[in-house]
Protein backbone atom coordinates (compact mmCIF):
# COMPACT_ATOMS: atom_id res chain seq x y z
CA UNK A 1 0.00 0.00 0.00
CA UNK A 2 0.95 3.66 -0.40
CA UNK A 3 2.36 5.77 2.07
CA UNK A 4 0.48 8.90 2.35
CA UNK A 5 3.75 10.58 1.25
CA UNK A 6 3.55 8.71 -2.32
CA UNK A 7 -0.35 9.70 -2.33
CA UNK A 8 0.32 13.32 -2.04
CA UNK A 9 2.85 13.28 -4.64
CA UNK A 10 0.69 11.03 -6.79
CA UNK A 11 -2.11 13.22 -6.24
CA UNK A 12 -0.10 16.37 -7.29
CA UNK A 13 1.18 14.38 -10.13
CA UNK A 14 -2.33 13.46 -11.77
CA UNK A 15 -2.53 17.12 -12.17
CA UNK A 16 -0.11 17.26 -13.95
CA UNK A 17 -0.46 14.27 -16.29
CA UNK A 18 -2.80 11.38 -16.25
CA UNK A 19 -1.46 8.57 -14.35
CA UNK A 20 -0.89 4.79 -15.09
CA UNK A 21 -4.14 3.09 -14.61
CA UNK A 22 -2.36 1.02 -11.44
CA UNK A 23 -1.12 4.14 -9.77
CA UNK A 24 -4.95 5.45 -10.13
CA UNK A 25 -5.80 2.47 -8.25
CA UNK A 26 -3.33 2.58 -5.47
CA UNK A 27 -4.16 6.22 -5.05
CA UNK A 28 -8.23 5.40 -4.78
CA UNK A 29 -7.28 2.71 -2.71
CA UNK A 30 -5.67 5.11 -0.09
CA UNK A 31 -7.66 7.60 -0.67
CA UNK A 32 -11.03 5.31 0.50
CA UNK A 33 -8.60 4.49 3.73
CA UNK A 34 -6.93 7.82 4.77
CA UNK A 35 -8.71 10.93 5.67
CA UNK A 36 -5.97 13.14 5.80
CA UNK A 37 -4.87 12.13 2.15
CA UNK A 38 -8.77 12.41 0.78
CA UNK A 39 -8.50 16.13 2.81
CA UNK A 40 -5.23 16.68 1.14
CA UNK A 41 -6.24 15.87 -2.25
CA UNK A 42 -9.60 18.59 -1.50
CA UNK A 43 -6.56 20.94 -0.95
CA UNK A 44 -4.78 20.32 -3.40
CA UNK A 45 -7.77 20.89 -6.01
CA UNK A 46 -8.88 23.74 -4.01
CA UNK A 47 -5.43 25.28 -4.29
CA UNK A 48 -5.63 24.97 -8.62
CA UNK A 49 -8.82 26.49 -8.48
CA UNK A 50 -7.78 29.20 -6.22
CA UNK A 51 -4.47 29.63 -9.13
CA UNK A 52 -6.61 29.77 -12.03
CA UNK A 53 -8.27 32.84 -11.31
CA UNK A 54 -4.95 34.57 -9.27
CA UNK A 55 -3.62 36.75 -11.88
CA UNK A 56 -7.20 38.09 -12.43
CA UNK A 57 -7.79 39.03 -8.89
CA UNK A 58 -4.33 40.22 -8.10
CA UNK A 59 -4.84 42.44 -10.81
CA UNK A 60 -8.52 43.52 -9.97
CA UNK A 61 -8.13 44.46 -6.06
CA UNK A 62 -4.78 43.70 -4.40
CA UNK A 63 -3.14 45.98 -2.81
CA UNK A 64 -0.29 46.30 -4.51
CA UNK A 65 -2.84 47.20 -7.35
CA UNK A 66 -0.93 50.45 -6.90
CA UNK A 67 2.94 49.02 -7.73
CA UNK A 68 4.43 51.04 -10.30
CA UNK A 69 7.60 51.09 -12.05
CA UNK A 70 9.90 53.47 -10.09
CA UNK A 71 11.14 56.29 -11.57
CA UNK A 72 14.19 55.69 -12.53
CA UNK A 73 12.95 53.04 -14.35
CA UNK A 74 10.74 54.75 -16.11
CA UNK A 75 13.14 57.18 -17.08
CA UNK A 76 15.59 54.97 -18.39
CA UNK A 77 13.13 53.02 -20.43
CA UNK A 78 12.01 56.71 -21.93
CA UNK A 79 15.71 57.28 -22.79
CA UNK A 80 16.41 54.07 -24.13
CA UNK A 81 13.26 53.62 -26.10
CA UNK A 82 13.92 57.44 -27.10
CA UNK A 83 17.42 57.03 -28.44
CA UNK A 84 16.41 54.13 -30.62
CA UNK A 85 13.82 56.21 -31.98
CA UNK A 86 16.72 58.64 -33.09
CA UNK A 87 19.33 56.29 -33.88
CA UNK A 88 16.49 54.73 -36.38
CA UNK B 1 -4.92 51.11 -16.69
CA UNK B 2 -4.02 49.51 -20.49
CA UNK B 3 -7.01 50.51 -21.56
CA UNK B 4 -5.63 53.61 -22.93
CA UNK B 5 -4.74 53.58 -26.14
CA UNK B 6 -1.01 54.09 -27.26
CA UNK B 7 -0.04 55.59 -30.59
CA UNK B 8 2.49 53.39 -32.13
CA UNK B 9 4.26 55.72 -33.67
CA UNK B 10 5.57 56.68 -30.13
CA UNK B 11 7.13 54.67 -28.13
CA UNK B 12 6.82 57.06 -25.31
CA UNK B 13 3.42 56.82 -24.88
CA UNK B 14 3.81 52.70 -24.70
CA UNK B 15 5.20 53.46 -21.00
CA UNK B 16 2.62 55.48 -20.21
CA UNK B 17 0.11 53.26 -21.26
CA UNK B 18 1.27 50.36 -20.40
CA UNK B 19 4.46 50.28 -18.28
CA UNK B 20 2.76 49.89 -15.30
CA UNK B 21 0.53 46.99 -15.62
CA UNK B 22 3.37 45.36 -17.31
CA UNK B 23 5.75 45.62 -14.38
CA UNK B 24 3.12 44.15 -12.21
CA UNK B 25 2.84 40.96 -14.41
CA UNK B 26 5.86 40.39 -14.11
CA UNK B 27 6.95 41.15 -10.57
CA UNK B 28 4.21 38.42 -9.91
CA UNK B 29 5.56 36.12 -11.97
CA UNK B 30 9.15 36.91 -10.84
CA UNK B 31 9.19 38.25 -8.32
CA UNK B 32 12.44 40.44 -8.38
CA UNK B 33 11.55 44.65 -8.87
CA UNK B 34 14.67 45.09 -10.85
CA UNK B 35 14.67 41.55 -12.59
CA UNK B 36 10.79 42.68 -13.30
CA UNK B 37 12.00 46.02 -14.60
CA UNK B 38 14.56 45.16 -16.72
CA UNK B 39 12.41 42.52 -18.24
CA UNK B 40 9.98 45.89 -18.88
CA UNK B 41 12.39 47.77 -20.36
CA UNK B 42 13.39 44.85 -22.78
CA UNK B 43 9.60 44.43 -23.91
CA UNK B 44 9.36 48.06 -24.59
CA UNK B 45 12.48 47.51 -26.91
CA UNK B 46 11.65 44.38 -28.36
CA UNK B 47 8.25 46.22 -29.15
CA UNK B 48 9.42 49.27 -30.65
CA UNK B 49 11.88 46.43 -32.89
CA UNK B 50 8.68 45.05 -34.39
CA UNK B 51 6.40 47.44 -33.96
CA UNK B 52 6.02 47.08 -38.12
CA UNK B 53 4.61 43.00 -37.65
CA UNK B 54 2.22 44.38 -34.94
CA UNK B 55 -1.05 43.51 -36.00
CA UNK B 56 -4.14 45.81 -35.04
CA UNK B 57 -6.23 42.20 -34.86
CA UNK B 58 -4.62 42.13 -31.36
CA UNK B 59 -4.97 44.60 -29.11
CA UNK B 60 -1.71 46.30 -28.18
CA UNK B 61 -2.04 45.15 -24.59
CA UNK B 62 -2.11 41.17 -25.57
CA UNK B 63 0.80 41.99 -28.30
CA UNK B 64 2.89 43.27 -25.41
CA UNK B 65 2.05 41.25 -22.78
CA UNK B 66 2.73 38.38 -25.72
CA UNK B 67 6.42 39.56 -25.93
CA UNK B 68 7.30 39.75 -22.00
CA UNK B 69 5.70 36.42 -21.91
CA UNK B 70 8.89 35.00 -24.21
CA UNK B 71 10.97 37.63 -21.82
CA UNK B 72 10.06 35.91 -18.44
CA UNK B 73 10.74 32.48 -19.95
CA UNK B 74 13.74 33.38 -21.67
CA UNK B 75 14.37 34.87 -17.91
CA UNK B 76 14.20 31.36 -16.11
CA UNK B 77 15.97 30.06 -18.60
CA UNK B 78 18.70 32.05 -18.47
CA UNK B 79 18.57 31.68 -14.63
CA UNK B 80 18.93 27.77 -15.08
CA UNK B 81 21.69 27.90 -17.29
CA UNK B 82 23.38 29.85 -14.32
CA UNK B 83 23.10 27.47 -11.74
CA UNK B 84 22.12 24.17 -13.36
CA UNK B 85 23.91 22.32 -10.53
CA UNK B 86 21.24 22.84 -8.50
CA UNK B 87 18.51 19.70 -7.89
CA UNK B 88 15.08 20.60 -8.46
CA UNK B 89 14.31 17.35 -6.78
CA UNK B 90 16.58 18.44 -3.53
CA UNK B 91 14.87 21.58 -2.62
CA UNK B 92 11.81 22.05 -0.58
CA UNK B 93 11.70 19.31 1.75
CA UNK B 94 13.48 19.16 4.71
CA UNK B 95 12.85 19.59 8.27
CA UNK B 96 9.51 21.20 7.40
CA UNK B 97 8.45 18.48 5.35
CA UNK B 98 4.47 17.55 6.58
CA UNK B 99 5.93 13.38 6.42
CA UNK B 100 7.69 11.93 9.10
CA UNK B 101 10.49 9.19 7.12
CA UNK B 102 7.74 6.17 7.16
CA UNK B 103 6.02 8.34 4.80
CA UNK B 104 2.75 8.89 7.46
CA UNK B 105 1.51 12.70 7.99
CA UNK B 106 3.68 14.14 10.82
CA UNK B 107 1.27 16.93 10.92
CA UNK B 108 -2.12 16.08 8.52
CA UNK B 109 -3.80 18.60 7.17
CA UNK B 110 -6.66 20.56 8.91
CA UNK B 111 -10.20 20.94 7.97
CA UNK B 112 -10.83 23.87 5.26
CA UNK B 113 -13.69 26.12 4.80
CA UNK B 114 -16.18 24.34 3.18
CA UNK B 115 -17.33 26.37 -0.08
CA UNK B 116 -14.08 27.54 -1.68
CA UNK B 117 -16.59 30.13 -3.66
CA UNK B 118 -16.76 32.44 0.11
CA UNK B 119 -13.22 32.26 0.33
CA UNK B 120 -12.33 33.63 -3.06
CA UNK B 121 -14.61 36.31 -2.72
CA UNK B 122 -12.83 37.62 0.21
CA UNK B 123 -9.71 40.11 -1.12
CA UNK B 124 -7.48 39.49 1.36
CA UNK B 125 -7.09 35.76 0.68
CA UNK B 126 -5.65 36.91 -2.79
CA UNK B 127 -2.60 38.82 -0.72
CA UNK B 128 -2.95 36.20 1.23
CA UNK B 129 -2.18 33.44 -1.67
CA UNK B 130 0.66 36.12 -3.17
CA UNK B 131 2.67 35.95 -0.13
CA UNK B 132 2.70 32.85 0.21
CA UNK B 133 3.87 32.27 -3.32
CA UNK B 134 6.45 35.15 -2.75
CA UNK B 135 7.43 32.84 -0.21
CA UNK B 136 8.53 30.07 -2.46
CA UNK B 137 12.30 29.31 -2.88
CA UNK B 138 13.18 30.52 -6.30
CA UNK B 139 13.84 27.16 -8.54
CA UNK B 140 10.34 25.50 -6.94
CA UNK B 141 8.56 29.39 -7.70
CA UNK B 142 10.04 29.50 -11.62
CA UNK B 143 8.48 26.03 -12.45
CA UNK B 144 5.44 26.71 -10.42
CA UNK B 145 4.66 30.16 -12.16
CA UNK B 146 5.10 28.77 -15.55
CA UNK B 147 3.31 25.45 -15.04
CA UNK B 148 0.33 27.10 -13.25
CA UNK B 149 0.01 30.56 -13.70
CA UNK B 150 1.24 30.57 -17.47
CA UNK B 151 -0.30 27.55 -18.13
CA UNK B 152 2.66 25.80 -19.43
CA UNK B 153 2.42 21.84 -20.07
CA UNK B 154 4.19 19.98 -18.04
CA UNK B 155 6.94 19.15 -21.38
CA UNK B 156 7.55 22.98 -22.33
CA UNK B 157 8.01 23.82 -18.21
CA UNK B 158 10.87 20.84 -18.67
CA UNK B 159 12.33 22.06 -22.01
CA UNK B 160 12.82 25.36 -20.70
CA UNK B 161 14.87 24.01 -17.50
CA UNK B 162 16.18 21.43 -18.79
CA UNK B 163 14.87 19.05 -15.84
CA UNK B 164 13.20 15.30 -16.47
CA UNK B 165 9.45 15.00 -16.05
CA UNK B 166 10.32 13.33 -12.46
CA UNK B 167 12.12 16.52 -11.18
CA UNK B 168 9.47 18.63 -12.33
CA UNK B 169 7.07 16.22 -10.61
CA UNK B 170 8.70 16.66 -7.40
CA UNK B 171 9.03 20.08 -7.72
CA UNK B 172 5.63 20.94 -8.04
CA UNK B 173 4.19 18.95 -5.60
CA UNK B 174 6.72 20.39 -2.65
CA UNK B 175 5.54 23.91 -4.34
CA UNK B 176 2.19 22.55 -4.02
CA UNK B 177 2.67 21.32 -0.26
CA UNK B 178 4.44 24.66 0.70
CA UNK B 179 1.71 26.96 -0.37
CA UNK B 180 -1.29 24.19 1.29
CA UNK B 181 0.79 24.72 4.30
CA UNK B 182 1.17 28.70 4.04
CA UNK B 183 -2.64 28.80 3.23
CA UNK B 184 -3.26 27.04 6.64
CA UNK B 185 -1.35 28.82 8.60
CA UNK B 186 -1.79 32.13 7.28
CA UNK B 187 -5.40 31.85 6.24
CA UNK B 188 -7.45 28.98 6.78
CA UNK B 189 -6.35 28.99 10.68
CA UNK B 190 -6.54 32.75 11.35
CA UNK B 191 -9.90 32.76 9.90
CA UNK B 192 -11.34 30.02 11.62
CA UNK B 193 -10.13 31.73 15.18
CA UNK B 194 -12.04 34.71 14.11
CA UNK B 195 -15.13 32.62 14.17
CA UNK B 196 -14.51 31.71 17.08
Amino acid sequence: MLTCRETSKLVSESLDRKLPWHRRLSVAFHLSMCRLCSRNKGQMLFLGAALKRYCREIEKHLPDAEVTLSPEARSRIRDLLQDTENSS
Amino acid sequence: MGKQKADLSDPASWLDAYGDFLYRYALARVRSPAVAEDLVQDTFLAAYGSRKSFEARASERTWLVAILKNKIVDHFRKSRRESPQEDVGALGETTESPFDASGRWRVGPAPWAKNPETVFEQKEFWGVLQGCIAELPDRLADTFVLRELEEFSGEEVCKVFGITPSNLWVSLHRARQRLRSCLERNWFSRTEKRKD
